[in-house]
């Protein structure tokens, strides 16, 4: 390791580098005063804490509306298994009512050209 | 534990909800025959068209095989009426009965599978075993495979 002289410029530097170095070496930052720094960093670690899991947290996220709006909302975990839920009994119900209306019109059609069934109420079998 | 029962009982309720809107919305549809054939069996234009034609030629069959079922079941209720359960006419009428019976049910097989032969075969084969079990008094140990 190269360790700079006292005018903070090393030994094969080119002057460029020697500027900039001189440049870093003078150069001071001074941030504005913040008294509520701390405050705003713990408030900020403990609304992410906060802020719940969830599809409409998520969703608001992306459109800039503060997770703590969304405190009622279910977690995602619990939103995931209702919307399961609705799923399988949309598709049992679409399912069961599908079988349902083919066997009522396959045994209408079979009627239309069936003479048994055309005639069954007519007399004895 | 309570919190999990009542987010179980949600669950629960949520399925039973879509369950039920999804049988409703169903049994609220209404769709003629032909329609449903059409889009249950997805028949091209050319195959519907063959169909529907086959149907219509099937009607005179039909109704000659209705027309001489009831001229048997007027004879064997006529019998009936005079006491004659029991005399040869109502044997003969009886057994000529169960001929065209047997005949009825041949030519609607047939029919269905002319039908089926004119779907794809794996929407024939569908259609055999969805229209096979309807037929009134058929047989069901008879081969019913696309022809």
């Amino acid at each position: 390791m190269r360790v700079p002289g006292s005018s903070g410029v090393l030994p094969g530097m080119s002057e460029c580098d020697q500027d900039l170095s001189r440049t870093l070496k003078t150069w001071r930052h001074e941030p504005p005063p913040a008294p509520r720094f701390n405050a705003e960093v713990w408030a900020r670690i403990e609304a992410a804490r906060d802020a719940p899991w969830t599809v409409a947290a998520f969703i608001g996220s992306r459109l800039g509306i503060p997770a703590r709006h969304f405190r009622w909302a279910l977690p995602l975990g619990a939103s995931l298994m209702l919307a399961l839920a609705a799923v399988a009994g949309a598709g049992v119900g679409s399912l069961q009512t599908s079988r349902a209306v083919n066997d009522r019109m396959a045994a209408a059609y079979v009627r239309t050209i069936d003479p048994l069934q055309m005639t069954m109420d007519q007399g004895p079998r | 534990m309570k919190r999990f029962a009542g987010f179980l009982l949600l669950i629960l309720a949520v399925a039973a909800t879509a369950y039920g809107l999804t049988r409703y919305w169903g049994a609220q549809k209404t769709e003629d025959q032909w329609t449903w054939l059409r889009r249950e069996f997805c028949l091209s234009d050319a195959q519907f068209s063959r169909i529907q034609a086959l149907h219509q030629s099937y009607q005179p069959v039909c109704a000659d095989h209705c027309s001489r079922i009831m001229a048997l079941q007027q004879r064997m209720a006529e019998l009936e009426q005079t006491g004659a359960k029991n005399s040869p006419d109502y044997a003969a009428a009886q057994d000529g009965w169960q001929a065209v019976a047997r005949e009825c049910n041949q030519a609607t097989l047939r029919q269905l599978q002319k039908v089926a032969a004119e779907m794809d075969p794996g929407e024939g084969r569908r259609y055999l075993d969805l229209m096979v079990p309807h037929i009134a008094q058929y047989d069901h140990r008879e081969p019913r495979g696309v022809r």
